[in-house]
């Protein structure tokens, strides 16, 4: 389980990205956040793997702190930790395969990491995992060639490949189109499923979140709104959701 | 001896690019140290190297392949380090956010995102270099340089010529290589 109390993030002296952030995720569940642009969605879910060094607070992964990890134990919470971007973020020259296989660096000496020593067990494995996301016929194609669509479940695997507690995910299907995205979100909807994962979405298609989420987190203005299930949100809690405390500061965060 | 410089110089250069990169220097003051060094390097012309270098090594070939060897680092060094910087930061953030550490995310995220980028600027400092070898050459009293002093000087300005024109011919051939290398590899 996850749990974040009292989370606070304030970039340089300006104002509260974060205010007291409270919630919890469950296993087996997809949680979506959403909210409107600049609300903090990429800050809290950033704040998770500690990419983001938040100012205060508590995030508690199975009990365990990551605020309080030192590197090397950071560098452990972080390999049971998937992230999925809306660029996809794969190494671009290196094939589907290789960029599967990163997913296991967190886990691996630093010498075997850097010269990308993988045991016969590991790729075979990541081969198994692209069979997995349906792109057998492309672990050796390098990723700049691919779609879109392939690229974020080359993502996925990659993710996977890191025995994950949890999966992040920023906007994944931003950048896709309908068939792609329905693929994706069926992909990840049936991993929380199968192998009990955490997975958490920024979302801002409020209808995906609607159709595939179990639990659903509101955020504006750095505050939590809403927390509850799916099935309990309606046109009064998305009014409140993206309710625009402040017309100025939204257009000034859409140019 | 310009390949020679150029290879050895770029080897140097891409280990102060990385720790001159903004995006992976693991010390600000150590990037500032780096980009002033290379900075300096880079702002002495090849021909003051080569007089500065005769002072200390007399004409010896050593002394051409110093002078090109640092006007070629610091080239190298800034371009490389522009070239890390250029690279998306999110990518190096998903190999951080997977638990690599430093020395894995430069081997496995920054050098084969930047390797095409990298390898032209080398294969262009080649054919830079070749050029200015002749240069280097001619006061230095090494190489093709020594051979067109030669027969410049005993005026057999035919064998000059003809060197001249060899000079020319290969660093035509080169570019023409290096650029179908550029295109396989981008
Ligand atoms: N590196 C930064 N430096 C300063 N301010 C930042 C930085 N990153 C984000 N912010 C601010 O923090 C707030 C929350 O940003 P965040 O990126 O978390 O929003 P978001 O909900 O993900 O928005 P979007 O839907 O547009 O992706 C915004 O007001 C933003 O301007
Ligand atoms: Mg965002």
């Amino acid at each position: 389980m996850l749990k974040v109390i009292q989370l606070d993030k304030t970039y340089g002296s300006n104002k509260h990205s974060l205010q007291s952030v409270n919630f919890t995720a469950q296993p087996g569940e997809v949680t979506a956040i959403i909210g409107p642009s600049g609300a903090g969605k990429t800050t809290i879910l950033r704040s998770i793997n500690q990419l983001i060094r938040d100012d205060s607070g508590q995030i508690l992964l199975d009990d365990t702190d990551i605020r309080q990890a030192n590197p090397a134990e950071l560098r452990k919470i972080r390999h049971h930790i998937g992230m999925i971007f809306q660029n996809y973020n794969l190494i671009s020259p290196l094939t589907a395969l290789e960029n599967v296989l990163h997913g296991r660096l967190g886990a691996k000496s630093t010498l075997a990491g850097m010269f990308g020593l993988y045991s016969n067990e590991e790729k075979q494995e990541a081969l198994e995992l692209l069979d997995e996301v349906g792109l057998k016929d492309y672990a050796y194609q390098r990723c700049d060639q691919l779609s879109g669509g392939q690229q974020q479940r080359v993502g996925i695997a990659r993710a996977l490949m890191q025995h994950p507690k949890m999966i992040l995910c920023d906007e994944p299907i931003a950048s896709l189109d309908p068939k792609s995205t329905k693929i994706v979100m069926d992909i990840l909807r049936r991993l929380a499923k199968e192998k009990q994962l955490i997975i958490m979405i920024n979302l801002h298609q409020v209808d995906i979140a609607m159709d595939y989420t179990d639990h659903i987190i509101g955020i504006n203005s750095g505050m939590i709104v809403f927390e509850g299930a799916t099935s309990t949100v309606d046109d009064q809690v998305l009014q409140q959701i993206y309710r625009q405390a402040d017309p100025q500061a939204v257009t000034a965060n859409e140019n | 001896m310009p390949f020679l410089s150029t290879i050895v110089a770029s080897l140097f250069s891409l280990v102060f690019a990385i720790l001159g990169a903004k995006t992976t220097t693991p010390s600000p003051i150590l990037r500032l140290v780096i980009r002033f060094g290379a900075s300096i390097l880079r702002n002495i012309p090849v021909v003051a190297w080569a007089m500065i270098l005769l002072f200390s090594f007399k004409q010896s070939d050593f002394t051409g392949f110093l002078a090109l060897f640092f006007m070629t680092l610091g080239y190298l060094t800034r371009a490389f380090t522009e070239t890390i910087e250029d690279l998306d930061a999110e990518k190096l953030q998903a190999l951080q956010a997977v638990g690599a550490n430093y020395f894995q995310c430069v081997f496995c995220g920054v050098l084969p995102e930047a390797a095409s980028t990298l390898t032209s600027w080398i294969l262009y400092m080649i054919e830079n270099n070749l050029r200015d070898a002749t240069l280097v050459g001619l006061l230095t009293g090494t190489g093709v340089g020594f051979l067109f002093d030669h027969y410049f000087k005993s005026f057999h300005y035919d064998a000059a010529g003809l060197i001249v024109l060899l000079i020319a011919i290969l660093v035509i051939c080169l570019e023409l290589t290096s650029n179908q290398i550029r295109r396989a590899i981008a």
